[in-house]
C-alpha cells in the first residue's frame, strides 16, 4: 500500500486551505462587485440610509427670478445639550458663547439654565465656522450641537405677506399661496442607500444607490412687486392719515383679469407669524365681507341700461318721496339724467332703476357679475359675500341693494365688477398664479385670461365707462380720485358697518372708492378700501385720493401713455 | 515481527518503520532537495490568482480613494450651493423697493416721480395733438 510522508501531508493541506481561500474570497468579490446585490448583505445595523432633502420651489413676481417673493435658504441651527453640562460650569458656557454676538444673550441663558429637556436651540447661522469654533471649545465640545435646517425667507417682509402665506420651521404650509401651491412646491427627497462601518458611516465603495432629490417647482405669480410696493406705501399712508383702523387695496388688469397687487391692513411679518394677532392675518381683500354702498350702484345703473331701463341721457325724477314706503336721503332733486346721477351718486335714482328692475332681474345681474359666490382666485380664506335669496327680498331690500346696502361684497368682487365694465363687458378670471415651472424649465401649469361671463353689452359697457368717468371730474364725488395726464372712471362709495350684535355702526364707515384708468382703453382697476376712518370717512375724501395717488406711480412704472393732455405741454 | 510497537490499521498514514541509515545514506539524503513539487498548472494558476487578488486589491483601493475624494467634493459643492443661495437670499433681501428706498435716503437721495407739469408729451407730428407715438413721452428737467 502506497503511503504518504507527513510532511508532504502539511504542504497538501496548505496548498489546500490557500486555494479554498482564494475561491471563497473570489466568490465573495464576485458575488458583490458583479452581482452587486447589496441588499442582501444589508441587514441589520449595518444598513446605510441617508436622506437627500429636496428643496422647496420658490415663488417669484411676474417679472421673473430676479424678484423672489418666497425662497427657501439653508442654515445652521445650534443647540445645547444642558444635560451634559458640569455642575458650576454653567456660567463659563454661557460666558464662551455669547462671545459670538450672533446669540440673543436670553435665549442662551434660558437654553443653559434649563432643568428639562435636552434639546434647547439658541440660534441659526449661516456660518458653519461658528459651530466648528464652538465645538473646538473646551468647555462647550460636549454641550453643543449642531442641525442643518432650511429658513423660508421672505424678502418683502411683511408687505404681501397675505398672499404670499407663511411655512413654518418644521416645513408646513399654513397660508396663501404657500399653502393652495404646496402640491407643486414640495420636492421628492432622494437619498442614498448602502452599507455603514462600525462609526455608522456609509462604505463608500458598497454604496447600493443614490437617488438625487427632486426640487419642487417655482411658482410666478401675476403680482408685481414694485406696483405692490406703491399700494403698500400708499395704504399704509392713508391708514395713518386717516386714522383707519384697516384698508385694502387690489389692483387688477381688466384685460386678462390678472391681479397686479394686493394689500391688506394690518399686516404681518411671516417671520414672526405665531406671535402676530389673528386679525393681522385676514386678508381683507378677500376675506372681509362688507357692505359696499354707493359703487354698487354701478351695477344698478349698468343693469338699467342693459335692459334698455335707462340711457345715459334718459331723465330720472329725484324729488324726495316715499320709496318702498319710506323717505330715502339724496343730496340731489329734480329731475336728472342718468350720468349726472352717477356723478352726484344719487340715490333716489339708483332705487328707481332697482325697482323698475325688479327682484328678478336684479338677481340675475349681481349673479352675473358673480356676487355672492367665491370668485375662486387662488388664495387661502375667500369669501363669498352675502345675498340673500331673492324670494326673502322685500321691496325696501331691492332698494337697499341697488345702492349698495343689504348685501355684502368682498373686494374681490367689487374689483371684477368694474373690471368687467371697463373690459367691455366681458368678465374675465381672477387670478395670481401665472405659471408653474418644473427645475428643468418645463411649465406645469399656465394660466391664461378666461372669459367667465358677459353680463353686459359692449355698448353698455361703453356707456358706463363714460359716465363712471364724470365721476372724478368738478361736481362729481370723486374729484380727488382724478390722476394728472388720465382720464379716470370709477365710483365712491360710503356704507355704514354693520354691527357685530346687529344694526349699523353711527361711527364707523366704510369708505371706498372702485375706478379704472385710462378710460379711453383701461389698462389698470384700482379699489380702495378703508375701514372705519375718522373723522372723514366718505369714499371721495379719504379713498379716492389714495386711488390718485396709486394710479399716478401706476401709470407712471407702466409707462402707460396718457390720453388726458391738458395736464401736459404738448410740442 | 516490526520493530515499531504501534502499528496502525490506517495503511496511508502508516508511520514508516524507522531504518537506521548509514552515514552515506544520511549524507546523500541530506544533499538531495526534498521538495513536493506543485503540477505546473496548478501552480500558473495560484499565481494567476493572488497576481489578480493583489491587483484587484490595489485598484480597489484606489478606486476607494477616489470615490472617496469624489465625495468630498459632492459635499463642498453641496456647501458652495448652499452659500450661494444664502448671498442670493441676502442680496434679495437689500434690492427690495423698501430697502433701495430706504439705502437712496440714507444717502440724502430722495427720488420721485416727475409732476405732470415735468413731463413733455411729443406728438407724432408738429402741431398735431393728442396722438401719441410710441416713446413720445418725455421728462423736462
Amino acid at each position: 500500500m502506497k503511503t504518504i510522508n507527513r510532511g508532504k501531508f502539511w504542504i497538501v493541506l496548505f496548498g489546500l486551505a490557500t486555494t479554498a481561500l482564494f475561491v471563497v474570497t473570489s466568490f465573495r468579490l464576485y458575488k458583490i462587485q458583479i452581482i452587486g446585490d447589496v441588499a442582501k448583505d444589508v441587514s441589520g445595523g449595518m444598513y446605510y440610509r441617508k436622506t437627500l432633502p429636496a428643496q422647496r420651489g420658490g415663488i417669484y413676481d411676474r417679472n421673473g427670478k430676479s424678484q423672489p417673493l418666497a425662497v427657501s435658504v439653508p442654515l445652521w441651527k445650534i443647540f445645547i445639550d444642558p444635560y451634559v453640562i458640569d455642575e458650576g460650569r454653567h456660567g463659563d458656557v454661557m460666558r464662551e458663547i455669547c462671545k459670538h454676538n450672533e446669540f440673543d444673550e436670553t435665549r442662551v441663558f434660558k437654553a443653559v439654565t434649563a432643568e428639562k429637556g435636552r434639546y434647547h436651540p439658541i440660534g441659526e447661522t449661516e456660518n458653519r465656522k461658528i459651530f466648528d469654533d464652538l465645538s473646538t471649545n473646551a468647555v462647550l465640545r460636549r454641550c453643543v450641537g449642531i442641525e442643518k435646517i432650511t429658513r423660508r425667507n421672505y424678502p418683502l417682509d411683511s408687505h404681501m405677506s397675505h398672499v404670499i402665506g407663511i411655512v413654518n420651521s418644521a416645513g408646513m404650509a399654513l397660508d396663501g399661496v404657500e399653502k393652495t401651491m404646496n402640491v407643486y412646491m414640495v420636492g421628492k427627497d432622494g437619498f442614498i442607500e448602502g452599507i455603514a462601518n462600525a462609526k455608522r458611516k456609509e462604505i463608500v465603495g458598497k454604496r447600493k444607490q443614490r437617488v438625487e432629490p427632486v426640487n419642487g417647482n417655482d411658482v410666478f405669480m401675476t403680482f408685481d412687486r414694485n406696483i405692490q410696493y406703491i399700494v403698500e406705501n400708499a395704504l399704509d399712508e392713508a391708514i395713518t392719515n386717516y386714522n383707519a383702523r384697516a384698508g385694502w387695496v387690489i389692483v387688477q388688469n381688466p384685460k386678462t383679469g390678472e391681479i397686479l397687487a394686493m394689500a391688506s391692513r394690518p399686516t404681518f411679518s411671516p417671520h414672526e407669524y405665531g406671535s402676530s394677532p389673528e386679525e393681522s392675518r385676514w386678508n381683507r381683500a378677500i376675506f372681509t365681507n362688507f357692505e359696499p354702498g354707493s359703487v354698487m350702484k354701478a351695477l344698478t345703473f349698468a343693469a338699467g341700461i342693459n335692459e334698455g331701463i335707462c340711457s345715459t341721457n334718459s331723465l330720472i325724477n329725484c324729488d324726495p318721496g316715499l320709496y318702498a314706503g319710506r323717505p330715502l336721503q339724496d343730496h340731489v332733486r329734480g329731475d336728472i339724467t342718468t350720468t349726472m346721477a352717477v356723478k352726484k351718486s344719487s340715490n333716489r335714482a339708483a332705487s328707481r332703476i332697482a325697482m323698475q328692475l325688479g327682484r328678478n332681474r336684479m338677481n340675475d345681474y349681481l349673479i352675473d357679475f358673480g356676487f355672492g359666490k367665491k370668485s375662486g382666485i387662488d388664495l387661502m380664506g375667500e369669501s363669498s359675500g352675502i345675498v340673500t335669496p331673492k324670494n326673502r327680498w322685500s321691496d325696501l331690500q331691492l332698494i337697499r341693494i341697488g345702492i349698495g346696502h343689504g348685501i355684502a361684497v368682498t373686494g374681490i368682487q367689487l374689483i371684477s365688477m368694474y373690471s368687467t365694465i371697463a373690459n367691455k363687458g366681458k368678465m374675465m378670471r381672477t387670478y395670481v398664479i401665472d405659471k408653474v415651472v418644473a427645475p428643468d424649465g418645463t411649465i406645469v401649469l399656465h394660466n391664461t385670461p378666461v372669459i367667465l361671463s358677459n353680463p353686459i353689452s359692449e355698448k353698455t359697457a361703453d356707456d358706463m365707462v363714460f359716465m363712471l368717468s364724470t365721476v372724478p371730474e368738478t361736481g362729481g364725488t370723486g374729484r380727488r380720485a382724478k390722476i394728472p395726464g388720465y382720464t379716470v372712471a370709477g365710483k365712491t362709495g360710503t356704507a355704514q358697518m354693520v354691527l357685530p350684535t346687529g344694526g349699523y355702526s353711527t361711527t364707523d364707515y366704510i369708505g371706498s372708492f372702485c375706478g379704472f384708468f385710462p378710460a379711453s382703453d383701461p389698462q389698470i382697476t384700482i379699489l380702495v378700501s378703508l375701514e372705519a376712518p375718522r373723522p372723514n370717512y366718505h369714499g371721495g375724501t379719504v379713498a379716492a385720493p389714495v386711488f390718485a395717488k396709486i394710479g399716478a406711480a401706476i401709470a407712471q412704472y407702466l409707462e402707460i401713455m396718457p390720453d388726458d393732455l391738458d395736464d401736459f405741454p404738448v410740442y | 515481527m516490526s520493530r515499531h510497537p504501534r502499528k496502525s490499521k490506517n495503511k496511508i498514514f502508516a508511520r514508516p518503520a524507522k531504518k537506521r541509515r548509514s552515514r552515506r545514506e544520511n549524507r546523500r539524503w541530506n544533499d538531495t532537495l526534498h521538495a513536493w513539487a506543485l503540477p505546473i498548472n496548478v501552480s500558473i494558476l495560484i499565481i494567476g490568482v493572488v497576481i489578480t487578488g493583489v491587483m484587484y486589491a490595489v485598484i480597489y483601493n484606489s478606486c476607494n480613494s477616489i470615490y472617496a475624494e469624489v465625495e468630498q467634493e459632492d459635499i463642498r459643492a453641496v456647501e458652495l450651493l448652499e452659500e450661494m443661495q444664502r448671498e442670493r437670499a441676502k442680496w434679495d433681501n437689500m434690492k427690495t423697493p423698501v430697502n433701495l428706498q430706504t439705502r437712496l435716503l440714507k444717502h440724502g437721495i430722495a427720488m420721485s416721480s416727475p409732476k405732470p407739469g415735468q413731463r413733455i408729451v411729443m406728438t407724432s407730428s408738429p402741431g398735431k395733438t393728442g396722438v401719441l407715438g410710441t416713446s413720445e413721452y418725455a421728462v423736462n428737467r
